[in-house]
């Protein structure tokens, strides 16, 4: 197989295979360092790669293996309330040795840990909405939304796509509503809302929404979370502000 | 239900309407649902993929249910310049597949693989939403660009991508010289590339 101009064009596609010999492949991958070139030739070659398992031929997995899967991810690192899947701080540790002398009866021992496991569970999910700021993504921006005086404890994180087309909103630690209430997203430019949707969170506060806007995400300029009725917000009139922040 | 939201009642999000990489995002963060619909998406690719390798039902079984553990564990290490989620889900199990054929088999298998002849593609489980419908799309587009290539030239792709077979074991396994099995795939790969630039 002949080099092209200096290039090693001929032996991109079985380079992009992985089925060169030894040899070949280390030599095509010395030449690649240093050629812009043959390295955009070879993107070509590996995104075709990359499609062709859907020529593979079909065959259906047990109808099970789903299950077996989500059963295994959740194992270690799903996000369950129990003593056993809560590791106990220093703080519960200490606590733990401080209620011992007390624990008959041990009602409001029980009483008080349940408590502490409550505010270690929504501890994580605000450290998992915290953790939304710190991935490296250059493909999205994030724009963080800060609690009221309403909702002080309240956070919020908007992921918005490199195009602008798609939007996800995470919250934490909103208060609770009545069920005549709901929460509404308002989008908001040159002091004008439209809605971006309505949601409710889970009892511990937790909540996320698919936004998915009339117009840019990126032409908004400003972005808040009100609680309104459920039968509907009004834009002029919007009810109490819990979450705010701005692009 | 308000206009422009599309969600399954207003307690739980739809994952199933986001694209990957937002998917990737929410497995990252271990939502569970998250990971469900992205096995909606991909498990039958996954596992057809890892079968034709393996040719083993168990095997197959394994090593889907490794590839979506470890997307599970890792998926805040995807970032999208390293590609589609579905390039990057593909490359790990055709990777651990084909170690596990080598681990098994110390000696080149003489059984043959074949494309897909049926570019109707059978549909996901559930509710089809656009996301759906593009990779519907994508199987198609690649299944007919696949059967316009010469019966020789589809062998010897499809040796190199499901064994993992270098051009000296392909030209040994079929008794081709070994000029004839590169030019071969390299005109393969070339008119795939070309069909699907076309289009």
């Amino acid at each position: 197989m002949a080099m092209n101009a200096n290039h090693f064009s001929e032996y991109l596609p079985a380079y992009a295979l992985d089925c060169l010999d030894p040899e070949e492949k280390e030599m095509v991958a010395n030449h690649l360092a240093g050629c812009e070139s043959c390295q955009a030739e070879l993107r070509t070659y590996m995104s075709l790669v990359g499609q062709l398992p859907l020529a593979a031929p079909e065959h259906i997995p047990p109808s099970d293996l789903k299950q077996k899967i989500l059963d295994q991810a959740r194992l270690p690192n799903e996000r369950l309330l129990t003593p056993e899947s809560v590791q106990p701080s220093g703080l519960l540790r200490w606590l733990g040795n401080f209620l011992r002398p007390f624990s008959r009866p041990v009602w409001g021992a029980v009483s008080l840990l349940l408590i502490l496991l409550l505010a270690v569970g929504n501890f994580i999910q605000y450290q998992q909405v915290q953790h939304l700021r710190s991935i490296a993504m250059p493909q999205f921006s994030m724009v963080r939304l800060s609690g009221t005086q309403a909702a002080p404890a309240a956070s919020g994180m908007l992921v918005i796509s490199s195009d602008g087309d798609f939007g996800t909103l995470v919250v934490d630690g909103m208060p609770p509503l009545g069920n005549d209430q709901q929460y509404t997203l308002w989008l908001m430019q040159n002091g004008k809302r439209t809605s971006g949707g309505t949601f409710m969170v889970l009892k511990d506060g937790y909540g996320a929404l698919v936004v998915n806007s009339p117009q840019n995400l990126s032409l908004y300029d400003h972005f808040g979370v009100t609680i309104e009725p459920v039968s509907g917000g009004n834009p002029d009139n919007p009810g109490t502000k819990v979450l705010g922040g701005s692009l | 239900m308000q206009v422009g939201l599309r969600v399954l009642d207003r307690k739980t999000l739809d994952y199933s309407v986001l694209e990957d990489g937002l998917l990737m995002l929410a497995i990252a963060e271990h939502q569970s649902a998250a990971l469900s619909i992205l096995y909606d998406r991909y498990g039958r690719l996954i596992f057809s993929l890892a079968y034709n390798v393996v040719q083993d039902d168990g095997l197959a079984e394994e090593i889907t249910q490794d590839v979506f553990v470890q997307v599970w564990n890792k998926a805040s290490t995807y970032h999208q310049e390293q590609g589609k989620v579905m390039t990057w889900l593909g490359s790990i199990a055709r990777h651990r597949a084909i170690d596990v054929l080598r681990w098994r088999h110390s000696r080149i298998e003489s059984r043959l693989v074949d494309w897909e002849d049926d570019d109707l593609s059978r549909l996901p489980d559930g509710t089809i939403v656009e996301i759906d419908l593009d990779l519907i799309h994508q199987k198609k587009r690649l299944r007919q660009a696949v059967a316009q290539l010469p019966l020789e030239q589809r062998n010897a792709l499809a040796l190199a991508f499901f064994k993992g077979y270098t051009h000296h074991q392909i030209a040994d396994l079929t008794g081709e010289p070994l000029g004839t099995i590169k030019t071969r795939i390299r005109l393969a790969m070339q008119k795939l590339r070309q069909i699907l630039e076309e289009e």
